[in-house]
């Protein structure tokens, strides 16, 4: 073994914290007995050494113990307090992986099918609210004969309630729109028509409906509505009407609604 | 220290890592003496001391997930500490080394065999002024190998540094040292 001073010292220094093997504390003493003035450097140094055993430390008191039992208290109180609920778990777990996330995905498709309502439940709710839907008609057109006038406009109301009238209840309406007797029974009618102003024949109905009225405030609402609609198939009508009407109120009315339809 | 418990260290240290908090109980036994005395070297203060002991456990248990599995308890929790007295340090800038005895010290005389101590006394004296002399690189050098007797091999794993690089490092302190409380003797 070459030994040369820097490898004695390091020799030397495993020898101070004893991991130093017997091969090599023997070629370090061949070496120190060969080279003099390093053994008096290392002698003097290894006194320097051991006198650090002399320097003793003091203990720590016990409050420092006390005070990390103290700490690991109130980690395991905090743990414990953050400790995620149900719902963080699933969460968490949802988010962590995306297989967990798609088995829950198909899973609640799966729960979302099942609670679906069946073909048969679909029917039958459609069975009853056309059951409904006709009890409401026949009410309606019942009600529609009644003599006094406020069962006839709660007719004329309940048609604008029902979901899609058919024929006889818009039937209903436009012969209650031109032959009752009463002012306000018929302007009721009029109001639940305008639902149906899409139709054609509603449209057909409210421009004849216009030679049939006399009363002054049915016919101004009547012009109103055709207006709204833009019918213009009905300036004619207006124009042999405005001749022959009698209220000039009515007259100046037409008129405006002539040069409405005509302009737009 | 013994092997096994250098095994035992890092397997409790595991556990603390996944979950079971309760095993730092028995690493706080076995380490907090040796940090005691590290800070105590550094700092020359008890009650500081006892705090950044505190702190050192503190920081163990907030960086647990950092703990490699391969990791060394030892270097691991030594790092910390140094890291602890760096940061101390840094906020405090500079400590009054006292010369005057304090409450530590006083209780350590009550206890030791007075004939001895006065015959090194003066020895000790100036060897304990030449270490609060030295820089605190050098004093935490001398703190960790000789006081806390970490080997030679984990201290120079902490400062990132070959095992020989260390030696030639202790071997200069040592003269310096030396150097020094001679000098005071004379």
């Amino acid at each position: 073994m070459k030994i040369t001073k820097k490898i004695a010292t390091e020799l030397w220094q495993d020898k101070l914290t004893g991991e130093i093997s017997e091969k090599e504390e023997k070629a370090l003493d061949q070496f120190l007995e060969a080279n003099p003035e390093v053994k008096t450097e290392l002698n003097d140094l290894e006194k320097t050494w051991d006198l650090f055993e002399d320097i003793d430390r003091p203990e720590p008191s016990q409050a420092m113990d006390a005070r990390f039992e103290g700490m690991m208290a109130a980690y395991a109180h905090r743990q414990k307090e953050s400790r995620p609920n149900v719902l963080d778990w699933i969460v968490e777990q949802m988010t962590r992986s995306w297989q967990v996330g798609l088995a829950a995905l198909v899973m609640g498709l799966f729960i979302g099918w099942w609670m679906l309502p069946s073909q048969d439940q679909q029917q039958d709710i459609q069975q009853l609210s056309n059951e409904i839907q006709s009890m409401k008609e026949m009410m309606m057109l019942t009600l529609i004969e009644q003599p006094k006038a406020q069962e006839r406009i709660r007719a004329v109301n309940l048609a604008a309630e029902l979901p899609k009238a058919d024929e006889k209840v818009v039937n209903a309406l436009i012969a209650t729109l031109n032959n009752d007797e009463n002012v306000n029974v018929r302007l009721a009618s009029l109001e639940s028509l305008v639902r149906y102003v899409d139709e054609p024949n509603v449209r057909q109905a409210l421009v004849d409906a216009l030679k049939m009225q006399e009363s002054p405030l049915v016919l101004i609402a009547i012009a109103d509505v055709l207006v709204a609609i833009q019918e213009r198939s009905s300036v004619e009508t207006m124009e042999q009407l405005q001749e022959s009407v009698q209220d000039e109120f009515v007259k100046e009315k037409l008129n405006e609604s002539i040069k409405t339809l005509k302009n737009t | 220290m013994h092997q096994m418990n250098l095994l035992e260290d890092h397997s409790l240290m595991m556990k603390v890592k996944e979950g079971e908090v309760d095993k730092l109980n028995l690493l706080y036994k076995r380490y907090s003496r040796r940090f005691f005395g590290f800070f105590y070297g550094m700092t020359n203060d008890g009650a500081t001391s006892e705090d950044l002991v505190q702190n050192v456990f503190m920081r163990i248990l907030k960086y647990k997930h950092t703990y490699k599995d391969n990791g060394d308890f030892e270097v691991w929790a030594f790092q910390m500490a140094r890291n602890v007295h760096h940061d101390h340090y840094r906020k405090n800038k500079r400590y009054a080394f006292q010369e005057d005895m304090n409450p530590y010290e006083e209780k350590l005389s009550e206890t030791k065999n007075q004939e001895v101590e006065m015959e090194r006394s003066d020895e000790l004296n100036y060897l304990k002024k030449a270490l609060a002399s030295l820089s605190d690189e050098k004093r935490e050098l001398i703190e960790l190998v000789r006081f806390q007797k970490v080997k030679y091999a984990k201290v120079a794993e902490m400062l990132g540094v070959t095992e020989s690089a260390i030696k030639v490092r202790v071997h200069r302190i040592l003269k310096e040292l030396r150097e020094s409380y001679i000098k005071l003797d004379a």
